[in-house]
Formats: structure tokens, sequence, C-alpha cells
């Protein structure tokens, strides 16, 4: 779901915290070289930012806090990788990532010239690009001052389905993002069970615990658990305002990777609670490679309906990996993703909103 | 609402310029160091991308997203005209918004968008003018209302350094007191936090905070910086785990005078590079004139804050004037070869005859006692 995107993303997140083998970068790499090898192409950019930087990150375990970072890759050549932001940053920069070639972004453009004019021998490489409609001017305009003569076409599908893989450590590391979630909720839960609750104060309480935990970019919404409505804490109300209940919303990554969830607070309508279980097990059952959104959704409204409930459903599915990818209606889901299914229900003035994450083989 | 001010100071520009609308984008993806154009005008910052269509002869459209935001997005903003869609940057390009009025469209806010959304929208409104300086300057007014937010970004940021101190233990995890000072400075009503804090027994810079556990002779670089209404406000602070030896209490106090001399400087009309330079003489003088660039330092203070970033970067390269209600951070953030990396400094506001420090207690290296 959209939250609040912060000044500065903030949480733990190194290689080493990772955990992941460098031969596992190490065979990524090669996928890709393969890749760029079918296409022909000699070259490849990417893109990565602080909203999104899935490729960026499968390929070097690199995400940008604040700003952004691209990569420079030839086949067989070791990955450069330019971040922006101050100088002194760089040391910290290489304690989460597996590049060696760190250079400040200033030298971008320099740099871009060399190699996109190629080996004197071999002439310009044709090149590809990944996730670069994200990029902004200090990317961008240097991209077509240098590459002006060929578009550089995009592998942006092929890279994403890649980085979107849901592998055994894959699926490990989400689980392992979920489960985090879901032991910092309970605590949270058991406390709360009497209510009353102030759902915002319990939302910072909910990132507070996450980051001690060890979590990296935590955002949270929440809710008073009396509408569908949810809301990220802009500074405006009350914090401390108190509702009978009230739901929470959070969104976190561990090593890299995402996962998302409902967590209800307070005393709960058993009723309300077993009607939204009762529609996600539906879903969860429903949901196999090959089946639409739009249908999953089209079970969520008919269910809800039948219960007498209104329902929120617009993050119903979202992609879990190195990034959350809500999908849309038209979206088809696939074998070997990992995602997560939320929806809430409302009904005589009363919200539950269920979760679940789930593993397609 | 607090973008009342601004709203009506943008019109007034627009009708002085001859401009009928503007059409103002603010992205998704907040940068502190950023102007938020929609939420200059209108106080309410989106999650999705948004934008707002202002007439010069009244009237203004939000478009917002996520479609869901609409009931927030009303309450904060007191608009009733409100588009709450899926895709801003779709809804705006598609035929919802007429590409053409009586008379000029100004644009605004589209340097921040990626390239590829900023130029579908420049081929839309193909005949519109830059609007950016518009923007700045409603965002730069005077406003009560922004100069009353830094004030109380002050004092949430002082709170969350009072709270800080007491917790840098030997053993405490950077992270751990990094995480439970957001929350806490949230909970006093900043609805965000540019938090760095950094410890080491000589520092290169500062960034977030790691797992790494405070030791004795550390020297704890912070940066607290909440925002309230779109105003950030920076405070810069060292402090150090034990008794600070003779050399740090030198270097620091190096610091404050360099401070000193940039604040005296600071009044309107004063340009922001004679102010970085006047800081950097100062260091030069105490034999670290080769020490006054990357990556020793980055600046010598900043504009922040989503309503008015002004007066940018306090470099030798900035030739901007200051001017009377400019709200900023002065801070001589520095590596001398034998402390490590220091950062001390102030939020300050340039005032009719000069500059006025917004903070209650002054910066200093604090010392924390070690049992």
């Amino acid at each position: 779901m959209q939250t609040m995107h912060p000044a500065i993303v903030a949480g733990q997140h190194t290689l080493e915290l990772a955990a992941i083998d460098p031969d596992v970068f190490a065979a990524r790499r090669r996928q890709v070289d393969d890749l760029l090898e079918a296409g022909r192409y000699g070259g490849l950019v990417i893109y990565g930012d602080a909203q999104d930087s899935s490729v960026l990150t499968y390929l070097t375990n690199y995400m940008p806090r604040m700003r952004w970072a691209v990569a420079l890759l030839s086949p067989g050549q070791p990955l450069r990788l330019y971040v922006a932001g101050p100088a002194r940053d760089l040391p910290f920069v290489r304690d989460m990532t597996t590049v060696d070639a760190l250079h400040p972004f200033e030298v971008f453009e320099q740099d871009l010239a060399a190699w996109a004019d190629g080996e004197p021998s071999c002439g310009p490489p044709r090149l590809a690009g990944c996730n670069l409609e994200r990029a902004r001017d200090p990317v961008a305009l240097p991209l077509s001052r240098v590459c002006a003569a060929e578009p550089i076409d995009s592998l942006d599908a092929e890279l994403e389905r890649l980085a979107a893989a849901c592998t055994p450590l894959v699926r490990a590391k989400v689980a392992g993002a979920h489960r985090l979630i879901l032991d910092v909720a309970q605590g949270l839960a058991r406390e709360s069970r009497r209510g009353p609750v102030a759902p915002a104060l319990a939302a910072m309480d909910f990132e507070r615990r996450a980051y001690e935990a060890g979590a990296y970019q935590v955002q949270t919404l929440f809710g008073d658990g009396a509408s569908l409505v949810l809301e990220p804490f802009d500074g405006h109300g009350d914090p401390d305002r108190h509702a009978s209940r009230g739901v929470l919303y959070a969104a976190l990554k561990v090593a890299g990777y995402a996962a998302d969830a409902f967590v209800c607070l307070g005393p709960q309508d058993d009723g309300l609670a077993d009607i939204a279980k009762e529609i996600l097990a539906a879903v969860r059952e429903q949901a196999q490679p090959g089946v639409s959104v739009a249908s999953l959704r089209a079970t969520v409204r008919l269910l809800a309906g039948r219960a007498g409930a209104a329902v929120f459903d617009d993050a119903l599915v979202a992609q879990l990996g190195l990034r959350i990818v809500p999908l849309a209606d038209a979206s088809v889901l696939s074998a070997a993703r990992a995602y997560s299914l939320k929806l809430g229900v409302l009904r005589a003035g009363m919200a539950y909103f269920a979760s679940d994450v789930l593993f397609l083989e | 609402m607090s973008g009342d001010y601004r709203l009506q100071q943008l019109r007034a520009a627009m009708r002085a310029r001859g401009v009928s609308r503007v059409v103002a984008v603010s992205s998704s993806y907040h940068n502190f160091l950023d102007l938020n154009p929609v939420l200059v005008c209108t106080g309410f910052k989106s999650m999705g991308d948004s934008a707002l269509i202002v007439n010069a002869e009244g009237g203004e459209n939000l478009i917002v997203s996520p479609y869901w935001d609409a009931f927030r997005a009303r309450s904060r903003s007191g608009l009733q005209d409100i588009a709450a869609v899926d895709d801003a940057v779709a809804y705006l390009l598609s035929k919802a918004v007429p590409a053409h009025v009586a008379g000029a469209t100004a644009l605004a806010g589209l340097r921040r968008l990626p390239t590829a959304q900023a130029g579908a929208i420049r081929k839309k409104f193909a005949d519109a003018v830059d609007g950016d300086a518009l923007l700045e300057a409603a965002g730069n007014s005077p406003d009560p209302s922004r100069l009353a937010a830094a004030r109380r970004a002050v004092e949430v940021a002082e709170e969350g350094y009072r709270q800080l101190l007491p917790l840098l233990v030997p053993g405490s995890r950077e992270c751990d007191i990094a995480a439970r000072i957001y929350t806490e400075i949230k909970k006093l009503g900043a609805d965000d936090n540019f938090m760095l804090l950094t410890s080491a027994r000589h520092g290169r810079g500062i960034t977030t905070a790691s797992r790494k556990l405070l030791e004795a002779g550390d020297t704890v670089v912070i940066e607290i910086t909440p925002s309230i209404d779109g105003q950030f406000v920076q405070l810069p602070r060292t402090a150090y785990v034990g008794v600070p030896p003779r050399h740090l209490r030198r270097d620091a106090e190096l610091l404050l005078q360099v401070f000193e001399h940039g604040l005296a400087l600071c009044r309107p009309g004063a340009r922001v590079c004679d102010v970085a330079r006047g800081m950097n003489e100062v260091l030069a003088r105490a034999g670290y004139g080769d020490y006054c660039c990357p990556p020793y330092m980055r600046v010598r203070g900043h504009g922040m804050g989503n309503v008015s970033n002004a007066p940018g970067d306090v470099t030798v390269d900035n030739d901007s004037e200051l001017k009377e209600g400019d709200v900023f951070v002065l801070h001589p953030e520095q590596y001398l070869p034998e402390s490590g990396y220091l950062l001390l400094g102030e939020p300050i506001a340039i005032t009719a005859d000069g500059a006025r420090v917004l903070t209650s207690r002054r910066c200093r290296l604090d010392a924390v006692e070690v049992a």
C-alpha cells in the first residue's frame, strides 16, 4: 500500500546483515550477463533510488537511503556504482554493497561518456537500461546527451522478473520480514487487548520496536477500527487520541526483502474477524498461478456483500520481494512468486483488517 | 489552513505576471531539501504523487493519490474540489484537465519528477511557462505560520536532543537510540525527522545510525531534523562519551568561533557565498584552509523544508542574497585531522537587521558522563 515516503530511510541494512552468500550475487551477475549476451548488448545502465532500487539491490545489495544511484555494467567486467550524495558518505555505502568500484555521482557523466564509447577496437556498445523511467534529471539528462545517437533498450521486464523470482533464499527472507512484523505486532496486540487504543501512538511504537528488532524502512498507516480509512501520521491531530480499537498497516524490509501486513489492536468483534478471515481464506485458496487479481477482487466483493460488510480491497494483492508491488486488476499471479493478501471489512461501525503471505511454487 | 497565506501570495504573483493558471506537481518522493509545491499552497503532504491547479481569479483543484487518501486531503487542505485518483499524473494528463485555458499557464515542480514523467506533462501543456519561481516566492514569503512552524520544530528538536543525551551510554546501540528518538520526535508532533547519528573514535562523516555499540571515548555526531507543517529545522550537535580530551575541546571551540562568525555575517542582503567564505576564513587562519572542501566538509549550512528551502546551500558558489524571514541551519560541519568529524551549529532566522538563533540552548560540545 502507498505510505508516506520519509526524508531519509532509516533502519539497518548492510552486506553483513543481508547474510547473502557472495556466490549468490555472482550467480545473479551471471544471469544478467547471459541476458545481455542473448540480446547482444554491450552495456547495461541500472537506476535505483530510495523509493525503488529492486534490480540494483538484486545485483549489489545497495539501497539508497535518500537519493539515487546508477550502476554501469559491461558483460564480464566489474560493475561500477555511482552514488549521489556527499563524498563523505561513500565509506558508509561500502558497508551496504558488494561493489568495490564505488564512485561519487559527480563523475558519472564523464565516466558514462567513456563507457558508452566502448573499446576503440569495437566501437560503441549497444546499450540496455533498467528502471530508467524513474530517473530524474541528474541521471536522465546525461544519459540522453551521451546516448543520443542510439536509444537505450529497456530490459525492465526481464530484469524485474529475475529480481522477483521467489527462490528458496528469497522465500526465507520474505518470510523472515513477515515474521518480524507479526512478532512485533503480537506484542502490541497483547498490550492493547483490553483497549482503549491510541492507533497513532501504536504505529509509532511499532516503528520503534521494528527498528530495534533490526528492520529497515519501516512504514506504517493506522486507523481507528471504526472505518476503512487508513492514514499516515502527518503531524496533525493528537497522536494520543484513543479509540476502542485500532488497526495498523506495516511494511518493512529485513535483509533487503520486504513484507507487509495488517494488525488489529484492541478488543475485536469475533464475528467480523471471522468474516474477514473466511474471505481471506477463500482468496488464498483461489490464488493460483494464472489467476487474475480482478477475479480475486470479485470473490472478495461477493463474499463481503453476502456478509453485509463493506470492504477495503485496494491493496488486495501485492508482490513481495525486494520491493512491494501493488498489483492492479489486470495482473495475473505467477508461479515462483511471493505475495501478500490484504483486505478490510466494515460492518455496523466496526472494521477488521486481515492479511496473509502467500508463496506460489 | 497553513497554506492559505502562501496561496494568496501565489495568486497575487500570478495576477502581477499575467499567469491565469498554475499547474503545480509534487512527487511522492519527498526530499527534505526540496520544495513541495502542493504542500506550499495547501498545507497537505500527499502520500502518492499529487497536483494542484490554481486559477488566478479564484478556485483551485487538488489531485491526490491514492484515492483512499481523500478524507485526509480534504481535512488537511480545507479544499473541496479534490480529485482522489489512483494515478495523479495520469489524471493530469487526461482530458479531465484542459491543456489550454484563456491566458498563460505556468508549470511548477516538474524538475523533481522523473524526467520521462515531466516530459509528458510538458508535452501536454506545451505553451506553459516555467512557474517554479512563482512557487518558490510563495513558499519563501513571510508567512507567519511558517515561522511559527519553525519555532515549534526547534522546540521539538531540542526536546529530542534533551532526551537523547542520557541514552549515549557505553554499550547502547546507535540504531536503538535513533529509533527511540525518532519515535519521540513524532510523538511531539513532527511528521518526519531526518535523523543522523554516528559514533566513532575518529569519525569521517555522519550517516544514519548503525548497529555499532557506543564506547567510552566515542565522539557522537547528531542531526535531529524534525518537520512541522513541511518546515524542517535542523539541530546539529556533537557529544563525547566521557571527558573530552583537550584537542577535541579546542577543535569544538574553533567550530563555535566559525559558527559565530558566520552568524555575525548573516543579515538581509548579505550574499550566502560571503557567509561561507567568512566561515572558511576562520578555519584557514587556524591552519585548516585545505580542509574547507569535500570530503572534509559538505556545506556550511543549508536551507531545508518542503515549503521554503531558501537560501539553498551555504557554499562559496551560492551568490543569492539572504532575506528577512529565511530560516535555515548554519553549521560548520567539519573534519579536522586531530578530532575527526565534528558537527555544531544552529537553526537561525534572518531578521530585519541580522540573524537570530532559534534554539533556547546554544550548541556546545556536550559530554556524557561515563560511570
